[in-house]
């Protein structure tokens, strides 16, 4: 039985996916669950075996390529077996445009027509027989399903066939109509900067793109970039490329690196995230002193070595679990805020090939020796870009620690849909007032770190940050409590 | 009976024939009601004399066109009665792979158009076959077997009246057995000798004893020998009896209407039995020459049997062939 | 390229098999003397005389019949029916005999005949001289049933079917009897079970049979000019064997299928077609597959109610609109 393969989606925000290798060639036998590819997904490579035995007998994608998921990107079949009519399948499915999203821009249809006055004459709507299916030929459900066109309630095409029926050509005009609408200059202008134009709102009539949301898009993405690359500073170790040459202007260029993959990907989210929710910043400086005592005391007990990190890492996660911090432990989605009581705490990590967060899922439960263990094994895979999909999604809070680089303050943009994220600067040892048993003050030297909340002004106010920051530094100020 | 003046050899060709359909006929009865048989057969008892006199005046390439009750007509041309058996028992090795049986047998092979399960369907297709001897130019004749219930279909006329026309080599063979399945002849038709409906077309019309091989023979030979010389048609009746229903399995009580004793009466002018007793009174053939002949024959029809009933079916894909020739 | 009318190139086709092969005769109601009630096998009496060129009584049954039995015996007999409603009076041979012979037999006997006889309405004929039969041929297993469009496509497929060792019923269009065509000077015969695609286009695909043919293709141009619809005609050419391979791929290209053709639409050609190539397009039809055929009432005599009701170049143009959702 022939098998069509496709690009698997391998998480939820996931689109479209890179492939970065092919473990067999066209006519290889293979048997179920060898190795058969690697994806590039937006954080991770990912090695997808094989679900059933067989013969590669076709691909349709070269290493390197990218395809949408869930496209055909490959058959195993039997070595005898008649696989025309799947290649013409998958051809006609990869060779087709753009394909329309399910979640097309469709107006909600039904909706305005139940709420109308029952005087009004209802809009020309597609024709339903008395049980509600739509009037709809084969033809047009079969094309509908190859565009991606979900045939739900409420889907506002009107027919123009037989008797009024969907018909194949109202699906495809439905199917152009429902793509992005932009300005011939903008499209052009966004393929060679490589912006994805369906993630632009467009500002000309009826929601054209025009040539100025492209370009602002374009900075903000360039401006996000900046940002990241600070956050992720020594996961640069790339080689020189493309260098030497001049620009018009009379620039030398030390390299020239594609803006793409998973850099793009960051960049894009970033953006994203940046100009979407309004960011709100509240700094704390905090005194180390004990934390470092405890930490000593901790790791001469057992075999483990915690890190500084966990114990921050701790101090946050013991605030999140309460429930007056609930706020903060949470997603926006569409409509919707999720508060979670599940402490997905994540870390940000520069990985080889760019930024990426694993989270350590119900650290609520965890001690701190535990937590460390956990997310030292995170840590080891993203720096070998072997993280799994659900090891990087389904966070509900991060931290961005750059304490180890010296840094002595900076702020980070929120990950997306989470709702807060907590920047953490370097211990420096600096003069500080000391306030001795008596209360006698003087000037003394302590070791202190800034830390820095980010939230999304959207659903988190400033009391209820600040309270955070303040009883994070309480908590590392007085540690103890961290163990129990 | 008038035995005399034909030599022994063809007397005991003639007896030979009738008593293979005699014992062919006997052994399909006994398929029949051993459930053996698919379906059903229409046995030619009590006619054997008919078909072995008129195939006894024909030549080896003429044509037969033969009836839903034919199975003498094939045995008289020769016909492989292994094969036929096999047909009639639905098996591979049939003379049609299981596809005609009984009512469909055909035999190219020996001129024989095939039976056929319409009444008169066969009259037609045989008037045709004349016409292409003529038209070829051939000395070929062609018998038409027919019912006596066929004599009322229209093809019965339509063929006649065109081999008239046309002087074909065509000869007409009605066996008269008075019954269309229970309906008697004699009530739904107003000419007493079927025969004589050959002065419509203005060709001879003889009637002959059905049960007298000699008689039928003697009949036949005339008339085909008149088709041969390109002199036109003729008809033959023959009165004749069949010693079963219509089909196997009819109990035809409908014979005892007009006389309980009609079956007796007819079974008692066997023409097997009494060319043999003829044969024998008149000192033509010995008593001990007909126990070796039939001795012969039953081995003969034994084998058939045997064979018959040793072949395979046909594959179910065999049904889907022959539809069509290249 | 070369002008003929639709009956001069059939007997020229006929004439030409008559002179190559001396096995091809014709025969039927009026073909010698006067040449045919449709005058379509003119000169050939006097070309090859009365045996070759037969004129017969009256009697469908028994000539269509006596053609089984030369074509049985080496001839390759083509009978001309003056009418194709008269098929219904020889309808036991045609269809319990001819079609059925070479399969009863076991491919034994093949019947290499062709009969022709003229289809459609339009010439008040009434109700028993205006029927098309092709729907009432195929039903039957065992018989080619060839209804071609035009005179290239006649002297084609009628070259064919005189080759062909099959039954095949030769169905002519009589309101094309006289009209004058453009064919190859010498015509090709053409392969039975092979469409032709009259006319390409995009958006509907209309199968049609005989004369439907040339109506469809003159309702694609209006429609293409008037509606910019872009209409696929192709032509059936055979009912028996069934193309069905070119109907489903141009239905899979277009989305939509009518099916014009002359015989009644219940249980009709149309009917069949589009239900035996469902479940290959069911998911490529855009619109419900559409009929164009005689609806079932008794073909009436006025003029006045016969034009509206029978199958027409209007009607395929409506009906096409219709589908289209126009």
């Amino acid at each position: 039985m022939a098998e069509l393969i496709i690009m698997p989606k391998l998480g939820f925000n996931m689109d479209e996916g890179k492939l970065v290798k092919w473990y067999k060639a066209e006519g290889d036998s293979i048997k179920k669950g060898e190795p058969f590819f690697s994806v590039e997904t937006d954080k991770t490579n990912m090695d997808i075996e094989s679900t059933g035995d067989g013969v590669v007998r076709k691909l349709f994608l070269e290493e390197g390529g990218k395809v949408p998921v869930t496209l055909p990107i490959a058959i195993v079949a039997g070595a005898d077996e008649n696989i025309d009519a799947m290649i013409a399948d998958a051809a006609a499915q990869l060779g087709m445009d753009a394909p329309a999203p399910a979640a097309a821009p469709a107006p909600a249809a039904a909706a305005p027509a139940a709420a109308a006055p029952a005087a009004a004459p209802a809009p020309a709507a597609v024709p339903k027989s008395e049980g509600g299916r739509l009037f709809i030929t084969p033809r047009a459900r079969r094309v509908a399903a190859e565009l991606g066109i979900s045939l739900e309630e409420g889907l506002d095409i009107v027919g123009t066939g037989y008797k009024g029926g969907i018909c194949e050509a109202d699906i495809r005009a439905y199917a152009e109509s429902a793509k992005v609408k932009a300005s011939p200059l903008a499209k052009k202008m966004a393929e060679d900067l490589g912006i994805d134009l369906s993630t632009l709102a467009g500002t000309g009539p009826f929601g054209k793109i025009l040539k100025a949301d492209v370009e602002k898009a374009a900075a903000a993405a360039n401006a996000a970039a900046e940002a990241a690359k600070a956050a992720a500073a020594p996961a640069a170790p790339a080689g020189p490329e493309g260098a030497g040459e001049i620009t018009p202007d009379g620039k030398e260029i030390r390299e020239v690196v594609p803006y793409a993959g998973v850099r793009r990907v960051i960049g894009q989210r970033l953006a994203e995230s940046k100009f979407t929710a309004p960011h709100l910043y509240f700094t704390q400086k905090v005194d180390m002193s004990k934390v470092i005592d405890l930490r000593k005391q901790v790791n001469a007990a057992q075999d483990h070595k915690t890190s500084v990190t966990d114990f921050i890492t701790m101090a946050c996660v013991k605030t999140l679990a309460r429930e007056e911090f609930a706020d903060l432990n949470a997603s926006l989605l569409g409509d919707k805020i999720y508060k979670y009581k599940s402490v997905n705490i994540g870390i940000a990590v520069a990985a080889p090939s760019g930024l990426i967060v694993p989270n350590i899922k119900n650290a609520q439960n965890m001690g701190v020796v535990e937590l460390s263990k956990t997310a030292a094994g995170l840590f080891k895979k993203a720096r070998d870009g072997k993280l799994m999909p659900n090891e990087y999604s389904g966070g509900t809070f991060s931290i961005s620690n750059l304490g180890m680089f010296g840094i002595e303050s900076f702020t980070a943009i929120l990950n997306p849909p989470e709702v807060g994220i907590l920047a953490i600067s370097s211990t420096l040892e600096e003069p500080a007032v000391v306030v001795d048993k008596d209360g006698n003050k003087t000037i003394g030297i302590k070791p202190l770190m800034k830390i820095t909340l980010t939230v999304d002004h959207r659903v988190i106010d400033g009391l209820l940050a600040s309270q955070f920051v303040t009883e994070v530094k309480r908590l590392l100020e007085n540690p103890i409590s961290l163990l129990v | 009976m008038k035995l005399k003046g034909f030599s022994k050899e063809k007397l005991m060709d003639l007896y030979r024939t009738m008593y293979v359909m005699r014992r062919f006929e006997e052994e399909v009865f006994e398929f029949y009601k051993q459930g053996l048989m698919p379906g059903l057969a229409h046995l030619y008892l009590g006619e054997e004399a008919i078909a072995t006199g008129v195939c006894a005046a024909l030549e080896e390439d003429d044509y037969i066109g033969s009836t839903h009750r034919g199975h003498g007509h094939l045995v008289a041309r020769g016909a492989d009665i292994g094969r036929m058996m096999a047909e009639i028992l639905g098996k591979a090795t049939g003379y049609s792979k299981g596809k005609g049986g009984s009512m469909h047998i055909m035999a190219m092979d020996k001129g024989i158009l095939g039976a056929n399960g319409i009444v008169g369907g066969e009259i037609p297709i045989t008037t045709g076959a004349a016409y292409s001897a003529k038209y070829r130019g051939t000395s070929q004749v062609a018998v038409s077997f027919c019912g006596d219930s066929a004599t009322n279909e229209g093809t019965f006329h339509e063929s006649i009246n065109m081999a008239a026309a046309w002087d074909l080599p065509c000869v007409y063979v009605i066996e008269n057995n008075l019954y269309g399945i229970s309906v008697d002849i004699r009530d739904v038709t107003n000419t007493i000798d079927l025969a004589d409906r050959a002065k419509a077309y203005n060709i001879p019309g003889i009637v002959v004893d059905g049960m007298d091989v000699i008689a039928v023979y003697e009949a036949a030979k005339v008339a085909v020998e008149r088709a041969r010389k390109g002199e036109g048609p003729s008809i033959i009746e023959c009165k004749t009896y069949r010693w079963q229903g219509h089909h196997v399995g009819d109990p035809a009580v409908y014979r005892e209407r007009r006389d309980k004793n009609e079956k007796a009466t007819w079974m008692e002018r066997c023409p097997i039995e009494n060319f043999k007793k003829e044969a024998i009174a008149s000192k033509l053939i010995s008593k001990a020459a007909f126990e070796k002949l039939e001795a012969e024959v039953e081995a003969e029809v034994q084998a058939a049997v045997q064979f018959a009933k040793d072949s395979p079916y046909p594959d179910v894909s065999e049904a889907f062939t022959d539809l069509f020739v290249d | 390229m070369r002008e003929i009318a639709y009956r001069d190139g059939i007997c020229e086709v006929i004439d030409e098999a008559m002179a190559n092969d001396p096995n091809v005769m014709i025969m039927g109601e009026d073909v010698a003397f006067i040449g045919g009630n449709f005058k379509c096998t003119v000169g050939l009496y006097e070309k090859y005389g009365d045996m070759r060129v037969k004129d017969t009584p009256i009697s469908e049954q028994g000539f269509l019949g006596m053609g089984i039995g030369m074509a049985m015996t080496g001839l390759r007999p083509i009978v001309e029916l003056m009418f194709s409603d008269f098929l219904l009076v020889a309808g036991d041979q045609a269809f319990n005999q001819a079609s059925k012979i070479t399969y009863m037999s076991g491919g034994q006997v093949s019947v290499p005949m062709v009969i022709r006889g003229p289809i459609g309405a339009g010439r008040s004929s009434a109700a028993q001289h205006s029927q098309s039969m092709q729907a009432i041929a195929a039903h039957f297993p065992g018989m080619k049933v060839v209804v071609p469009s035009n005179a290239q496509e006649v002297m084609g497929l009628l070259k064919t079917a005189i080759a062909d060792n099959n039954p095949v019923l030769f169905l002519e269009h009589k309101m094309e009897y006289s009209k004058k065509f453009m064919v190859d000077d010498v015509v090709e015969p053409i392969p039975f079970g092979q469409a032709r695609i009259a006319r390409e286009g995009k958006d509907i695909t209309v199968v049609a049979t005989s004369a439907l043919v040339m109506r469809a293709e003159e309702a694609a141009e209006e429609l293409a000019k008037k509606h910019g619809i872009d209409v696929e005609v192709i032509d059936l050419r055979t009912v028996v064997p069934l193309d069905r391979e070119t109907i489903i791929n141009s239905v899979k290209k277009t989305g939509r299928l009518i099916v014009a053709d002359d015989s009644y639409e219940f249980c009709g050609v149309a009917g069949e077609i589009g239900m035996n190539v469902l479940d290959d397009v069911f998911y490529y039809l855009d619109a419900p597959i559409a009929r164009v055929a005689t609806p079932n009432i008794v073909l009436p005599f006025s003029p006045a109610l016969e034009f509206p009701i029978i199958p027409s170049k209007k009607k395929i143009f409506d009906k096409v609109l219709e589908v289209m959702g126009q």
